[in-house]
């Protein structure tokens, strides 16, 4: 009971995800695009602005995270080689499915965190290689799978770990319960 | 249904119709406008960011910094001496080549038109594709599929063109492939981006003489790089008794994981129809 009051005191409109999103995307998504945190001649590293769409979506609901992959995907598409839009499809299809899932009841159990960030990473991951190769992009699906997707997955489980006290604090300072969007 | 219950599904169909704008490129390029919006944040960015990571490594290191910059205060007497004589031939060599007619800004590769010079601005934010921002654009002259090189050798070729940057395609990404050719033997080959950004020259005849440490340049073959830029050198030779061609890894001799400057060749077979393309 306390929690459905909590989420009623959250609710918000779209546009209060949209203005908190702008600036903190933007900000990951530099910091991404400056490659500082990307490593080795594979240049793996933290996807930032994947994370911050798999936690919003996590922690609120289907419409939350699809605004936050709207704007992240939009962000790196624009940064990007690969064709246009791709990301933003990729992060908007995992964002909304996320934030359907209602996980937003378990914020504060860090295994469920680590279990969607791996489930949505991997499928933001899965998305981003078929829509390369329907755009006839050659990508080696095996190779792809051992040498890049696997190891991303992996440090994005372990920054979603890192991250998600500030995500949560953020959520209840602002949202003042579980995000949900009106 | 409600607004906010619709809103996941419109966002989506959004998106691909975005996807979908990549159709209609020189009609309607969201792309373009938003370059030109994230082009200066972008550059002022990563030039923070990298200043900052070099203060925290500049603290770290104090003590070594200060034996160091004890050092090099000796070599500077040594170097002066030799500066003062390398100026004389400069000078000298300034001369022979306004003589000769040559285009001289860079001395390896002037003659080929490496004749905009640009900084690196961003990379790929993420591992699946390798590629570069730089601050340079078609205001400048550039076209898609011009060579990219530094001072030490090839770095790829421009892929997109905006404005006032474009994005530049790193030979150790998994579609890029160049013709290629052993300095030594002249036995030729193609080399190839991995998905483990690592290089291969791949296709190379069984029986062709190929060595570790032996120089690996353009071939010319094909349209987009001229013969002779260096690409790197054979680190390791990977041969197969039953297999038709021989491969053998390459160390690049570019740096491609902390490029900062690049040259972009706006006339790389050096004709006078393309001589124009360099605005600056």
């Amino acid at each position: 009971m306390q929690r459905v009051r909590a989420m009623e005191q959250g609710k918000r409109s779209g546009w209060a995800h949209f203005w908190l999103g702008v600036p903190v995307l933007a900000f990951l998504a530099m910091v991404d695009g400056a490659g500082v945190l990307r490593f080795g001649r594979a240049r793996l590293g933290p996807d930032l602005v994947l994370v911050a769409v798999i936690l919003w979506a996590f922690l609120g609901d289907a419409a939350a995270g699809a605004i936050w992959g709207f704007l992240g995907g939009l962000m790196l598409d624009t940064m990007s080689a690969a064709p246009f839009a791709t990301h933003t499809v990729a992060m908007v299809a995992v964002g909304a499915t996320l934030g359907a899932a209602r996980l937003s009841l378990y914020a504060d159990d860090q295994a469920w965190a680590l279990v969607a960030t791996v489930v949505s990473a991997a499928g933001y991951y899965a998305l981003v290689i078929g829509l390369l190769l329907l755009q006839s992009w050659p990508v080696s699906l095996g190779a792809s799978l051992r040498a890049l997707v696997l190891p991303s997955v992996a440090i994005d489980a372990v920054t979603a770990l890192i991250l998600l006290p500030v995500f949560r604090l953020m959520q209840r300072r602002l949202f003042a319960g579980p995000v949900a969007v009106t | 249904m409600r607004r906010r219950e619709w809103l996941p599904l419109g966002l989506l169909v959004l998106a691909v119709l975005l996807l979908f704008s990549n159709r209609l490129e020189h009609r309607f390029s969201p792309r373009e406008w938003l370059s030109r919006l994230s082009a200066a944040g972008q550059a002022a960015s990563t030039t923070l960011l990298h200043n900052l990571g070099n203060a925290g490594v500049f603290f770290q290191n104090l003590d070594r910094l200060r034996e160091e910059n004890r050092l090099l205060k000796s070599k500077v007497d040594d170097l002066t001496v030799q500066v003062a004589t390398l100026q004389e031939v400069a000078r000298e060599n300034e001369l022979l080549r306004a003589e000769m007619g040559f285009a001289s800004s860079h001395s390896v590769y002037g003659l080929r038109g490496a004749d905009v010079t640009s900084k690196v601005v961003g990379s790929e934010p993420g591992s699946l594709i390798r590629a570069l921002v730089i601050d340079s654009g078609r205001d400048a002259g550039l076209l898609p599929d011009m060579p990219v090189v530094t001072g030490r050798g090839l770095v790829g070729r421009v892929i997109e063109v905006n404005p006032t940057s474009a994005k530049v395609m790193l030979i150790n990404d998994p579609r890029s492939s160049v013709a290629a050719l052993v300095q030594r033997s002249r036995a030729a080959g193609l080399v190839k981006g991995q998905v483990d950004g690592s290089i291969i020259m791949d296709e190379i005849g069984r029986d062709e003489d190929v060595q570790v440490g032996d120089i690996v340049l353009t071939s010319g073959l094909g349209e987009v790089f001229p013969k002779g830029i260096v690409i790197g050198q054979v680190s390791e030779v990977l041969r197969n008794d039953t297999a038709m061609y021989q491969r053998a890894v390459i160390n690049p001799s570019a740096n491609l994981d902390s490029l900062e400057v690049v040259l972009i060749m706006t006339n790389p077979r050096g004709d006078a129809a393309g001589a124009g393309n360099g605005a600056r």
